[in-house]
């Protein structure tokens, strides 16, 4: 549906995005995810139409659009904060660009009715933005752009003005919408949870390149660089001391939940000193030390965990087969 | 320029507009500050200092000059005095009566220009209502006591102090009171809290209000010609005295010394604003706390002369208003009139003389308005559309009259315009109707670029690209998206242009004539007449101008946009 054909773009002499090559499919929810300033924004405004790309092709639904202006390329955007016209109502947001393509009175009706309805926001049709909570407006934005009958619907990072608790309803509401409707949706995002739950596939992205494309098992499971493995989801990356006990050659990344506290006894075990204990609701975080490199464990809370206390030895068993090796130690 | 050529290549409109407002900075910015260099700095076409010479050697452009500067020092003095009176006594201190000297105060705001000029000399002239009352128990009190320098100084105490009222005010109410406590509980009493607390935050704005006082005092025109007397001159009336006398090199010269001080003023004021910012105080600023005056005697002495204050400013617009009702008889005979009538109003709407320069007034300010709305739009989209030197370059130009006052922009207008010009196809435009709007639409602009500018800054440049990517094209964009959301703020810079230019005096002296008499003029002309017809209608004319000041000050403030006045 989307591809793109080894994509650079320049803001003046600085390469933001270094040579780049995707496909997305149609109906696929495709996640870039990556930290702030990374350059997320400027793929998803290149694809939109609103930044050239300095080198390479970029095509939807087969059509060569690289040198069409946004207007001409049929491709819908949501914005972070939605840009929402305030000075139209829902129904004159929603119909906008009916208008523009000089439909006819009795068609934007229709169209726009339907589309309220199905994103669930026909009573406030009369209302002015300023009027409407952060999810409705969301909701107008996505509105405004299916209402086209656009295949392609761009986010960016739609969600990260809302509230925790609403953020994740939000997140429901938008998969929700896009399993129905089948639109092709790009989605920016710094959160690797959000990013995680969401996509169907993902790819992240540091410092113009692209790090990993892939699922997000894959991406969790096997991360492909050191980056990844930091970024998505945490990791703790094995000391010199850790590494050669555990026969590790090269830089080790192993995940907290993969570090288990056993009984004394217990064979292969290392002896670690409890320093702090995080107690978050289902889980607990162990901040460890062995032979005075840090290490952090995660478990589910348990009595047995939670009553650690600073100070106190305990043994560790580490999943071995889980540890993330990546080249040979600087 | 390589980003303008692909712009005017997408839009072929944009190219045709750029060039008109290529040709209308050329003719009506740079031409004529190019003639006023040229008749200054070469009279005959040939470089010379004679025009410099010859106004040094005079003496009565000395007495101009020296009438200036000693009102400006003298103005700057008291205005301070009686403005930071006013903003301790409503902000600070726990006065009686506090909602009535607020209104009281805040009359210089509508009570502008040569309406108030006008005003004040109905009230102190000699055959004003105050000068009888003074010479009924002091007989020997001659007729034009209220004259010269003491005449003027005393208008601006009362009318300039619009500026403390906006800014000094909102300054206080910015200061944190908690860090006031704090200095109390460090054992500093109230007295010296103030000193070393508040006033130091206040500072940079009373030094800013300062140099906005300096540059109105030196650019002081209506205010001396209605009150100064035919003796006394300041240096605007003087550069249009110079120019009715054929001397064009010297009017030249001196508004170019005029522009000099101006600008060293308004230099002066935003290198303070700029350093002065960074005196945000707390977040959340605990607000200030009124003080009482423990003493008696004391609270008794400031009351009476925050009353004293609020009466010398209210007195002469509630004559104004009373006497615009009153026959005309009534005017110069009594002290207040003893009949009400709505005659004088009902000539202003009738009789031709007197509503034409209340059409002209109004007809020449919209003409102005719409081109420089016109103008103003274009100068920041394109700057909004395309980054660049060509841009900036443009809106900089259409900022110059900014810095430049009234007499300079006049008297380059004149000179360029005074003969067949091929800049407007060989037509003479002096001696026109559409030379004055002109003039207005060139001190207008800057004050629209300033609001339109901010106004486009604050648009979120997200909506034009949601419209964009629905597909809509440029075009459709600006006039469905971006105009309708600064629509308002058109408004509100239209209505304040409109108030302001209602009262124009400045450029109104240089460039009416009889095709255009405007509101100012004819103003102006009942102010030195003795017949009392005309002295009725001009009450009539001041309250105009005044309830329409109140209207566009009360509906900026209901927009919560801007001041009600331009800080300028
Ligand atoms: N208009 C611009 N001009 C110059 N540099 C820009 C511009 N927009 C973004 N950048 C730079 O490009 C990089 C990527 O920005 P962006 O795509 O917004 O990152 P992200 O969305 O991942 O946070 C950043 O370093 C940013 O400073
Ligand atoms: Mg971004």
């Amino acid at each position: 549906m989307i591809s793109l054909d080894n994509v650079s773009i320049r803001y003046g002499a600085i390469e933001v995005v270094k040579p780049l090559s995707l496909e997305i499919a149609s109906g696929e929810f495709f996640t870039l995810l990556g930290p702030s300033g990374c350059g997320k924004t400027t793929i998803l405004r290149a694809i939109a139409g609103f930044v050239p790309v300095a080198e390479g092709r970029i095509l939807i639904a087969d059509r060569d659009v690289t040198d069409l202006p946004a207007e001409k390329r049929d491709v819908g955007i949501v914005f972070q904060n939605y840009a929402l016209f305030p000075h139209m109502t829902v129904r004159e947001n929603v119909a906008f660009g009916l208008r523009v393509a000089r439909r006819s009175k009795a068609q934007i009706a229709a169209d726009v009715d339907k589309i309220l309805d199905v994103t669930g926001i026909a009573a406030h049709g009369d209302k002015k933005p300023a009027a409407l909570s952060g999810g409705q407006q969301q909701r107008v934005a996505i509105a405004r752009s299916l209402v086209m009958g656009t295949r392609v619907l761009l986010f960016d990072e739609p969600l990260s003005n809302l509230d925790a608790k609403i953020r994740d309803d939000m997140r429901r509401e938008i998969k929700a919408l896009q399993r129905e409707l089948g639109f092709t949706a790009v989605f920016v995002t710094h959160d690797q949870e959000e990013a995680l739950s969401m996509s169907d596939r993902l790819l992240v992205f540091n410092a113009g390149q692209v790090e990993q494309i892939g699922t997000a098992r894959q991406l969790y499971e096997s991360p492909a660089t050191p980056f990844v493995c930091q970024f998505v989801g945490s990791a703790n990356l094995l000391g010199p001391v850790l590494s050669a006990r555990l026969g590790v050659n090269g830089q080790g990344y192993l995940r907290p939940e993969h570090i288990r506290i056993v009984p004394n006894d217990a064979p292969d075990a290392l002896d670690a000193q409890v320093e702090d204990v995080d107690y978050v609701g289902p889980l607990t975080r162990v901040y460890l030390r062995v032979a005075g490199e840090a290490i952090q464990l995660q478990a589910f809370s348990s009595a047995a965990i939670a009553d650690l206390a600073p100070g106190q030895s305990v043994s560790l068993q580490i999943d071995r087969d889980r540890i993330n090796l990546f080249g040979v130690a600087a | 320029m390589r980003a303008h050529l692909q712009d005017f290549r997408r839009s072929p409109v944009q190219a045709v507009l750029f060039l008109v407002v290529l040709w209308l900075a050329a003719s009506f910015i740079y031409g004529p500050i190019w003639s006023v260099l040229r008749f200054a700095f070469a009279p005959e076409g040939k470089p010379g200092l004679g025009a410099a010479a010859e106004l040094a050697a005079s003496r009565r452009v000395i007495t101009a000059i020296w009438n200036t500067l000693v009102v400006t020092g003298l103005s700057i003095i008291t205005v301070n005095v009686v403005g930071l009176f006013q903003v301790a006594v409503l902000e600070y201190l726990k006065v009686p009566g506090r909602g009535f000297l607020r209104f009281a105060y805040s009359t210089p705001l509508i009570f502008v220009s040569v309406a108030a000029a006008t005003g004040y000399g109905f009230v102190y002239g000699p055959t004003g209502a105050l000068t009888r009352i003074i010479q009924s128990i002091y007989p020997a009190l001659p007729n034009d006591w209220f004259s010269g320098t003491f005449a003027v100084v005393f208008a601006h105490s009362f009318l300039l102090t619009s500026f403390h009222f906006l800014f000094l005010r909102a300054a206080i109410r910015r200061v944190d009171y908690a860090t006031v406590e704090a200095a109390r509980s460090l054992g500093a009493s109230n007295m010296r809290a103030f000193l070393q607390v508040v006033l130091p935050v206040l500072l940079p704005t009373i030094f800013a209000t300062t140099l906005l006082v300096t540059y109105k005092s030196l650019g002081s025109f209506s205010i001396p010609a209605v009150l100064g007397g035919q003796r006394f001159d300041m240096v605007s009336e003087l550069i249009l005295t110079l120019n009715s006398l054929r001397r064009p090199d010297m009017a030249a010269m001196l508004s170019i010394g005029l522009g000099a001080a101006v600008i060293l003023c308004i230099v002066a004021m935003q290198y303070i604003e700029r350093r002065g910012s960074f005196i945000g105080g707390a977040k959340t600023p605990v607000p200030i706390e009124r003080v009482r005056i423990a003493s008696p005697p004391m609270r008794t002495l400031v009351t009476g002369l925050a009353y004293l204050v609020a009466l010398i400013q209210l007195v002469p617009i509630v004559l104004v208003v009373l006497f615009s009702f009153a026959p005309a008889r009534s005017i110069g005979t009594e002290v207040l009139p003893s009949t009400l009538t709505l005659k004088n109003y009902v000539t202003v709407f009738s009789q031709d003389t007197a509503f034409v320069p209340l059409r002209n007034s109004i007809l020449m300010a919209l003409a102005a308005i719409a081109a420089g709305i016109l103008i103003s739009l274009f100068v920041v989209a394109m700057a909004q559309r395309v980054k660049g030197a060509v841009s900036n370059a443009l809106d900089l130009t259409f900022m110059i009259p900014w810095i430049l006052p009234a007499p300079f922009v006049a008297i380059g207008l004149i000179l360029t315009y005074d003969e067949p010009s091929q800049l407007v196809f060989g037509a003479t435009l002096l001696g026109g109707f559409w030379i004055l709007p002109i003039g207005y639409a060139i001190v207008a602009i800057p004050m629209m670029i300033r609001f339109l500018r901010a106004a486009f800054l604050s648009l979120d440049p997200a909506l034009n690209e949601a419209a964009q990517s629905l597909g809509a094209p440029a075009y459709y964009r600006f006039f469905r998206v971006t105009l309708p959301i600064v629509l308002p703020v058109i408004v509100l810079v239209s209505g304040m242009t409109l108030n302001s230019l209602m009262s124009e005096y400045s450029m109104s002296a240089f460039l009416f004539n009889v095709n255009n008499k405007p509101l100012s003029i004819a103003l102006f002309e009942g102010a030195r007449s003795t017949n009392p017809e005309l002295a009725a209608i001009n009450m009539v004319y001041i309250v105009l101008i005044m309830a329409f000041s109140l209207l566009t000050i009360t509906l900026a403030d209901r927009y919560g946009l801007g001041n009600g006045q331009e800080k300028r």
